[in-house]
């Protein structure tokens, strides 16, 4: 017999952004079901081992650190904080937390934990649903199905949006946000903060590429100073593709850099196999089509909408092209607001969404796409829904 | 010789690497331009290639990739 459930609320995809919305949907008295296709909780943060939470703080660094957005944004801010050490850092025009995605995994979990009416669903893929006249919703996984009256969806990739037809927007294919790879080796004897490490390792790649000892894509690797004594992050950057592709390539690079790095550098002699993602770095694929779609405009001008729900602090940050990141900061050095529409389909009742898939411009999504914004959108998601439902029973009652 | 090194690694950066516009001076700091590691690569490569010079550890001098100026010296220097 298929199983059948019945919540309030279905969030589908379990990183940044559904952690905080199926959380705050829960502390609002809600039944929630939070589904995530892989075994553990974070997505990108954890999966794809992403390892800095960007856009958590004011953008002005004339001034020390200070959160944007209050409640899950913060609460997190602050485990991650007291987990792994590290404070924020000062990079250039903009404030960054170093965070380690192990930490993230183990505060995902008990975040949601700790929510008695909060269920979440590990290694269960949406695989369809479907709307009923009464407005409610059945999402089908596999074998099992939940029904639901509110729907938040934190996939990513607006895949609800694809399940019912209605309006996702998506980049050109010269245009979109290009895709990475990262790893990471422990007990290493140096640090990767060490500046002529950095340059050795940029000449030693070069030189190992024209000798074709290394692949080409090696030239696109830059590494990071791991939260954890003794481990170094490497990020391969990669041309979009699909996810599969991007691990083959993404794989075979890790083994070739690790065996490499033990060659020329004493420091790695005794490194560690390289610790692989489970998931390829992907930036940019569809987004919702909502009541509001915000703009860089918006953004950099700081357009003051009365439906504010959250704030952007992260400048607008393309990487359309191997030449690297190109940033646009905001006129002002205050947050930008977010408003409430853009987290709302304008198609469907009772569908809302949060972190990388709401209704943003191409331009737009390259600043509230990090971490510290869909914490913030996934938590006002949450809280929409709940609000949603709250104002159905008293129309209907 | 070294102005003419200067104007065409302006252009070479520019072009192939990362935008200078007229406030980048040849003496400007150029990690601050956007000399990041990615961009390091690319530039030992290009420069490499671009002038027929080979780059030692020894050439990894903070100094040495610290400005157009300061790049077209060491260049010239290994071109003797
Ligand atoms: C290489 C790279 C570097 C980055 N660097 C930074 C950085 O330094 N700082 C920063 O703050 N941000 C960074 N970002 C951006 C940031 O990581 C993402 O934009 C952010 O994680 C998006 O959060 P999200 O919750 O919307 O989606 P995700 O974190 O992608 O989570 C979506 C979740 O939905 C799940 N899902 C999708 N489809 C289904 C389905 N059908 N059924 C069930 N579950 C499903 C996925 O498995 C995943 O767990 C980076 C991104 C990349 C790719």
């Amino acid at each position: 017999m298929p199983e059948t459930y019945a919540v309030d609320i279905v969030v589908i995809g379990g990183g940044s952004a559904g952690i905080c919305a199926s959380v705050a949907a829960a502390r609002k008295g809600a039944s929630v079901v939070l589904i995530e296709r892989w075994d553990k909780l974070g997505g990108m943060g954890t999966l794809a081992m992403v390892q800095t939470f960007c856009g958590l703080y004011h953008p002005d660094v004339s001034l020390p650190p200070q959160l944007a957005n209050p409640g899950l944004p913060a609460e997190i801010e602050q485990l991650s904080r007291e987990r792994t050490g590290a404070e924020p850092v000062k990079m250039g025009k903009v404030y960054v937390l170093p965070q380690h995605p192990d930490v993230f995994a183990s505060i995902t979990q008990e975040l949601t934990s700790a929510e008695s009416s909060l269920d979440v669903w590990l290694n269960t893929s949406c695989t369809g649903i479907a709307q009923h006249p009464d407005e409610s919703f059945t999402i089908y996984c596999g074998e099992r199905s939940v029904t639901c009256r509110a729907l938040i969806d934190t996939s990513a990739d607006a895949i609800v949006a694809g399940f019912l037809g209605a309006t996702r927007y998506s980049t050109p294919p010269e245009k979109t946000q290009r895709a990475a790879f990262i790893f990471s080796l422990q007990n290493v004897g140096l640090s990767a903060a060490d500046e002529s490490f950095r340059m050795r390792l940029a000449l030693e790649i070069v030189h190992a590429v024209e000798a074709k000892e290394l692949s080409r894509l090696a030239l696109g690797t830059a590494c990071r100073a791991s939260t954890k004594h003794g481990e170094i992050f490497f990020t391969t950057d990669l041309d979009p593709a699909e996810a599969t592709e991007l691990l083959s390539q993404g794989h075979l690079l890790a083994i070739q850099l690790t065996e490499f790095l033990r060659r020329k550098f004493p420091e790695f002699s005794e490194a560690s196999e390289p610790q692989l993602a489970a998931q390829p770095g992907i930036r940019e694929t569809f987004r919702w089509k909502g009541c509001y779609t915000l703009t860089a405009e918006d953004l950099i001008e700081g357009t003051a909408f009365p439906d504010a729900i959250a704030f952007a602090t992260w400048p607008i940050e393309l990487r359309e092209n191997t030449k690297g990141p190109r940033f646009t900061y905001f006129n002002q050095p205050v947050p930008a607001q977010i408003p409430l529409r853009t987290l709302v389909s304008a198609e469907i009742n009772g569908v809302f969404f949060a972190g990388r898939c709401i209704s943003a411009t191409h331009e737009a999504l390259a600043s509230v796409r990090v971490m510290g914004t869909c914490f913030a959108t996934g938590q006002a998601a949450g809280h929409a829904a709940v609000d949603y439902l709250t104002v159905d029973k008293i129309t209907s009652a | 010789m070294i102005q003419d090194l200067v104007t065409s690694l302006r252009t070479l950066i520019h072009e192939q690497l990362f935008p200078l516009d007229d406030s980048v001076t040849e003496s400007s700091d150029l990690h601050a331009a956007g000399l990041d590691s990615l961009a390091l690569m690319q530039l030992i490569l290009l420069v490499e290639n671009e002038y027929s010079v080979k780059i030692t550890p020894g050439d990894l001098d903070r100094e040495n990739f610290s400005s157009l100026e300061k790049l077209a010296e060491m260049i010239a220097r290994k071109k003797i």
